[in-house]
């Protein structure tokens, strides 16, 4: 059923599977992956807010901040790519544990 | 069960199953296809849930752009199998599952708690790129203008970022009959 609970769930869901990613995975492209899903699970609670709480006639608030969203996730990962492919054309790995020196 | 309900449930399973599949995969590429159907999936929700222009700048940034670029990149690493890096020993992926669980417990918690009213109705306009569009040049646009900069910002980087010398200038005009081997 299509209920506002459900999607925020859904959200939450999506949000929490991008954050094991992160955290359980080496591989830095999964993990900027992961945080895809993130970005993604948060859009769509603000979807699922823009719909069930409408202000006004039909001046949805959330769509601006989803598409603000998916500007700042093209910027990410376009500097997240550029980063990774830096790296591997001098370490030829892409395991984050073996990119200690990039900390400072 | 209406119609409605039905494409919800089964965008949110697709949805579900490919974000599984994404943080699971042992190669980029599998996870990238996998993100595929994640992003298709999270297009359909949000067409449900009466955002038709999102739905589809979802399908060309994300999809078109973004998920391009990832594929673009495993294929140009081309990744062999001791480059893939490590994967974490299971203890600590038990440990990572178990604390993403509780995080979307607390949330669960929190959201079942609220007392959310019932979905009222919108005209048809709704989400439209006409609604969309109005709003956000006329309240946010500072915000919009905000992300131009941003993304100025990001395009500076990713160049410079990918240049292999910074130190040297890029050459102007090769010399003839030579070619420049950077």
């Amino acid at each position: 059923m299509m209920t506002l609970h459900n999607c925020l769930l859904l959200s939450a869901l999506l949000f929490a599977t991008g954050v094991y990613g992160v955290v359980a995975r080496r591989n830095v492209l999964i993990m900027l992956m992961s945080i895809e899903l993130m970005l993604n699970g948060v859009n769509v609670a603000f979807v699922a807010l823009a719909r069930y709480y409408p202000r006004g006639s039909d001046a949805p608030a959330g769509h601006v901040f989803v598409l603000l969203t998916m500007a700042v996730a093209a910027a990410e990962a376009a500097v997240g790519l550029a980063i990774v492919l830096a790296w591997f054309r001098h370490r030829k790995t892409t395991d984050t544990d073996e990119m200690r020196s990039m900390r400072w | 069960m209406n119609l409605r309900d039905a494409f919800f449930v089964v965008f949110s399973f697709l949805a579900i199953f490919g974000a599984f599949l994404t943080v699971t995969r042992r190669h980029p590429m599998y996870s990238a296809l996998s993100l595929i159907l994640f992003f298709g999936a999270i297009s359909g929700v949000m067409m449900v849930l009466a955002a038709p222009f999102l739905a589809l700048m979802q399908l060309m940034v994300y999809a078109g752009a973004i998920l391009v670029l990832f594929l673009f990149v495993i294929m140009l690493l081309s990744l062999k199998e001791s480059e893939l890096g490590g994967e974490r020993p299971w203890p600590l992926k038990l440990l990572a599952g178990i604390g993403s669980t509780v995080l979307f417990g607390l949330l669960a918690a929190a959201i079942l708690r609220a007392p959310f009213s019932p979905a009222p109705p919108v005209p048809g306009t709704f989400g439209s790129p006409d609604a969309v569009g109005t709003v956000m040049f006329s309240e946010f646009v500072l915000p919009f203008e905000v992300v131009s900069v941003l993304i100025l910002a990001a395009t500076m980087g990713a160049v410079i970022l990918a240049k292999r010398h910074l130190d040297r200038p890029a050459p102007q005009a090769d010399p003839p009959g030579g070619g420049h081997h950077g």
